[in-house]
């Protein structure tokens, strides 16, 4: 009891600190007074006794010091008195703090801005049970399984049954495959994107329902009614929110669902920027285990605890090469396995490691411009110190109140860095490119986590700056410093070696930042100006999706003679719009939808032994595309032999084709294509023309081989419309919809830009990074040449005694400045020394090729690492140092240097 | 003023205990008291009394009020608290023994070894 005693008085004394020091002062003085006044009594004068009284008491400050500590409160008054004294000092050299606080804060922003938008990304769990056991399995060759997932494939049903059968790593496989429905509830039809699942697709996920339930078993027996599940944002946009709306029921397609569940806020990340807005079930036919022809589809599998992805890869490599042995003529290619979060993140992890290592170079720079500030501050404050511990501060207390006034100006700095952090998140998510590189960034939100770090990197940053002017005044002896002041010529070169160090590292620092963003700047306008090979103005593109419900299913390799005739009436409709130069339609738009690999087999003149089995090697593999047959003349695509289609080619005629130069030098080399056979899939083609290479997969990477069918001979489910217009304006566009929708009002056009924004859409992945490392580095750079300025006066300064003496000795203006600017350079020189050698690791670790091509993932690649880029940045930042320490030699010489030497 | 002896360490906080058992007292009155008891022999340094007063009380072993003393000044009085009654039995005791002790030792001569 006793001891809760204890405890409450030491509480009560805390908290009346003040009221006990004033009780304190006013016993001891009461006994000094009593003291004294018996003193008088016996005899001796009022001042005599009082000396008595006060020798005899001894020092009254010490006794209360004594007390304090006898229960216990000096700790606690310790730390109120430093953090005090700090804040008064930060009063008083309130232009210090203004400095260092918002620079400190621009760092610890940017800082927590980054890492909020990595943990979203990266970090965060995906909405899933055990994601980490998770993979997409593709189609693709072996060859390519750590390769270029241009190459990968959707998958085939026939496939999906298959692995079910005979893989045992998988405790389930599922899939999913995209469907466009017609939602016909509201006044307008509207269509939205969902995805069809397989059985045990939400088993896969994992994932509990929002509202009601996911899709289960029940969903998938014969004579199941229709249900769908829907997403959160198809509840609160489409379905208004109502909290009532299980069991509702819903049109798709023109057929009634009921809604049986809600799925939680982000489910499911399909893709970096797809998310479905609904689920159906998909009932699979028997005919189905067989289908090798339909592609499309996404299979998702969990693995076993304990089986790694590579384990199930391998024992898919065994099952496609059974396969190939079973069924010698069926074109069978093989599961590739992608664990999810590789897949989801995919190539974006370099551009946040990249934005990590800036904004990291960023805060690193801030901070040493900070401790710099200090260490001057401290330098000047030598003397207080000595004094402090002459008069018996223990080194303790001083270290402690160093500590306390880094953690008053880090706390500052903190929470306007919140503040920083709360725009930067903003900034960061208007320009990271929404349209296609970064999975989850919805999720990214200023929230707690990112105030603990901030919080941590706050009090990480006090301790390092409470540290650096300490190595300073540690290394003294105690005395040293009161004999010294004002007696010492210069500072000697111990002294002067922290200051350079700082220097160098600021310079270091900014170089790599400067050479980071002139490398990226350098690629994305190299890739700026890469010829696309065909003309982007004037150009509108959108897609019209062709919802089955009115014009049926959709099969690949088959004839499609409802979708035939409508893109036949779609393309006259258009043309006849006044305005309309010309039509080109196309199964993919360039630029934006990858490449379709598939296996090519060329027909030899001449009798050949058995041709070898199709495959899926990138030898052997085109593209393919399905496009009208006035694409190219309006895409404006030169012809380098043979011919266009035209109105030959038709249903009946033979199949003809055309291919690209890169297919004609890779299948014909030495060769003349045109008339030649090929056998591509399902089709066997002649070859009509070839065309020169355009950039259709992407501008950053070379053309692949390509080969164009005629929508008139070969089927597309939807398409792309690309229109180009007489004028330079796209108001013509609502024209466009209107007509289409005179065809059939079920046919909303999607998605509708220009062909020079999906130009520069393509590039935003460099573009951003571009920009936003160069923002860094602007920042890094401003803040360095401040710094190494700060630094460069200050040792001007100190040696103000030195450079009097030799002007005094006859020495002129150029050779101080030379003293000085040699100095700098001589810094300056080594931070470009070390800065180039990291500057280079990092640049080759961006362009290192990990899971994803190095092309796809940053523009940065080994051929861009040029000597003349890290040269320039060189010579900017040296001249930036030469400028930095001129300035402050020269206004120092502009004062009489030898009114310093009388100074004092 | 010579015939003064110093304190013994650790002796005061006993010293206090005595005083304030014998009847509340301010800080000033504890220094009378002792030199009052000890017929001016025991010399107490003023300016360590009132560290061992707050240790004591922090300890609980004595209890403090404000009060007015003799001559009209305001005055911290101290007094015994339950807890420190024990502890000064126990105090008292150990310190008899010990000096008991202490001075038969100093009393052996060489034939009683």
């Amino acid at each position: 009891m006793s001891l809760w005693r204890h405890r409450w008085n030491w509480l009560r004394d805390v908290f009346r600190l003040s009221r006990v020091e004033s009780e304190m002062d006013t016993e001891l003085r009461s006994h000094l007074e009593a003291y004294t006044d018996d003193l008088i009594s016996s005899g001796l004068s009022p001042e005599e006794a009082s000396r008595r009284a006060n020798i005899e008491f001894g020092s009254i400050e010490q006794t209360k010091n004594e007390c304090r500590s006898a229960r216990g409160i000096n700790l606690v008054e310790t730390v109120t008195q430093d953090l005090r004294y700090a804040l008064r000092i930060q009063r008083r050299s309130w232009s210090f703090a203004a400095v260092t606080v918002p620079t400190l804060a621009l760092g610890i922003g940017t800082a927590a801005a980054i890492f909020g938008v990595v943990k979203a990304v990266i970090f965060d769990p995906l909405p899933f049970r055990e994601p980490q056991n998770l993979v997409h399995i593709w189609e693709g060759h072996e060859h390519y399984h750590r390769g270029d997932q241009a190459y990968f494939s959707s998958g085939r049903p026939a496939s999906l049954y298959e692995w079910r059968a005979q893989s045992r790593s998988f405790a389930t496989i599922t899939a999913y495959k995209w469907r466009s429905l017609l939602l016909t509830d509201n006044k307008q039809a509207e269509l939205v994107t969902g995805q069809e699942v397989y059985e045990q697709f939400f088993e896969t996920l994992g994932t509990a329902a929002y509202r009601g339930r996911p899709l289960q078993a029940i969903d998938y027996q014969a004579n199941s009614p229709y249900v769908v599940v829907v997403s959160y944002a198809m509840w609160k946009k489409r379905l208004g929110a109502d909290p009532a709306v299980i069991g509702r029921r819903i049109s798709l397609d023109r057929q009634s669902y009921e809604i049986v569940g809600i799925m939680p806020p982000g489910f499911f990340p399909a893709s970096a920027t797809r998310y479905p807005e609904l689920w159906t079930p998909h009932w699979a036919n028997a005919a189905e285990k067989e289908d090798l022809k339909t592609w499309g589809l996404f299979p998702l599998a969990r693995l076993k605890s304990g089986v790694t992805w590579q384990e199930a890869q391998t024992e898919l490599d065994v099952i496609s090469a059974h396969g190939l042995q079973d069924h010698p003529n069926v074109e069978s290619v093989g599961g590739v396995v992608v664990p999810m979060d590789a897949q989801l993140i995919g190539s974006s992890w370099k551009l946040l490691l990249l934005l990590a290592v800036g904004v990291g170079l960023l805060l690193l720079t801030t901070s040493v411009n900070a401790a710099n500030l200090l260490l001057a501050r401290a330098v000047d404050r030598e003397r207080e110190f000595a004094i402090r511990t002459a008069l018996g501060a223990r080194r303790t207390r001083i270290v402690f109140q160093l500590f306390a006034e880094s953690l008053v100006f880090s706390f500052a700095a903190g929470v306007l860095g919140i503040a920083v952090a709360a725009v930067a998140t903003r900034g960061l998510l208007t320009m990271l490119p929404r349209v296609a590189i970064l999975p989850r960034l919805d999720s990214v939100k200023v929230d707690f986590e990112m105030l603990i770090f901030t919080g941590a990197l706050t009090f990480m940053a006090s301790l390092a700056f409470s540290f650096v002017p300490l190595l300073r005044i540690s290394w003294k002896r105690k005395y040293t410093a009161l004999k010294n002041e004002g007696r010492a010529f210069s500072k000697t070169r111990t002294k002067r070696r922290m200051g350079q160090l700082l220097v160098v590292s600021e310079f270091i620092f900014s170089l790599v930042l400067l050479i980071l963003a002139v490398l990226l700047t350098r690629s994305f306008v190299r890739l700026q100006h890469v010829n696309p090979g065909f003309d982007p103005n004037r150009l509108l593109a959108f897609r019209l999706i062709v919802p089955e419900v009115n014009y049926g299913k959709f099969t690949w390799g088959e004839k499609d003679v409802s979708r035939e005739k409508l893109y036949e009436r779609v393309e006259q409709a258009l043309t006849d719009v006044p305005g309309v130069e010309s039509v080109a339609m196309a199964a993919n738009l360039p630029l934006i939808q990858g490449f379709n690999p598939s296996p090519v087999l060329v027909t030899a003149r001449a009798p050949q032994p058995e041709p070898t089995k199709p495959n899926f090697g990138e030898e052997e593999s085109t593209g393919t595309q399905v496009v009208n047959p006035r694409y190219f003349q309006a895409l404006g695509v030169k012809l380098v032999e043979g011919r266009f289609f035209d109105e030959r080619d038709r249903e009946g005629a033979s199949k003809v084709a055309i291919v690209n130069q890169a297919f004609a030098h890779k299948f014909f080399p030495n060769e003349d294509p045109v008339g030649r056979e090929v056998t591509v899939w399902f089709a066997k083609t002649i070859i009509i023309g070839v065309t020169a290479d355009f950039r259709i997969n992407a501008l950053d990477r070379q053309t692949l081989p390509e080969i164009f069918w005629c929508m008139r001979q070969v089927s597309a489910p939807n398409v792309w419309i690309l229109a180009r217009g007489k004028l330079n304006s796209l108001s013509w566009g609502e024209t466009l919809g209107r007509k289409i929708q005179g065809l059939d009002p079920d046919l909303p056009l999607q998605e509708m830009q220009s062909m020079q924004d999906v130009l520069a859409d393509s590039l935003s992945l460099q573009r951003v990074s571009a920009a936003l490392i160069a923002l860094v580095a602007g920042l890094a750079i401003i803040l360095a040449g401040a710094g190494i300025y700060s630094v460069m006066s200050y040792s001007v300064c100190q040696r103000r005694k030195e450079i009097g003496i030799r002007i005094a000795f006859g020495a002129n203006r150029r050779d101080v400045t030379g003293l000085v600017v040699g100095e700098a350079c001589r810094l300056g020189i080594v931070g470009s020394i070390v800065g180039c050698a990291v500057a280079a690791i990092i640049g080759h670790l961006a362009t290192d090729a990990v899971y994803i091509s190095p092309e796809q993932a940053s523009s940065l690649t080994a051929e861009s690492l040029s000597p003349a880029a890290f040269l320039a940045c060189v010579a900017f930042l040296l001249a930036l140092t030469i400028a930095a320490s001129y300035v402050p030699a020269r206004s120092f010489l502009q004062v009489n240097p030898l009114l310093t030497l009388r100074d004092e | 003023m010579d015939d003064q002896l110093e304190l013994l360490q650790g002796t005061l906080d006993m010293l206090i205990l005595k005083a304030v058992s014998l009847g509340p007292l301010h800080g000033y009155g504890i220094l009378l008291r002792i030199q009052q008891i000890s017929k001016d022999r025991l010399e107490v340094p003023q300016g360590s009394l009132y560290p061992a007063l707050y240790r004591l009380e922090h300890q609980g072993w004595i209890s403090s009020e404000w009060g007015e003393s003799e001559n009209k000044r305001k005055a911290k009085y101290y007094r015994l608290t339950q807890t420190g009654k024990r502890k000064f039995l126990n105090e008292t005791e150990k310190w008899n023994r010990m000096a008991e002790v202490i001075a038969q030792i100093l009393r052996t001569r060489p034939e009683q070894v």
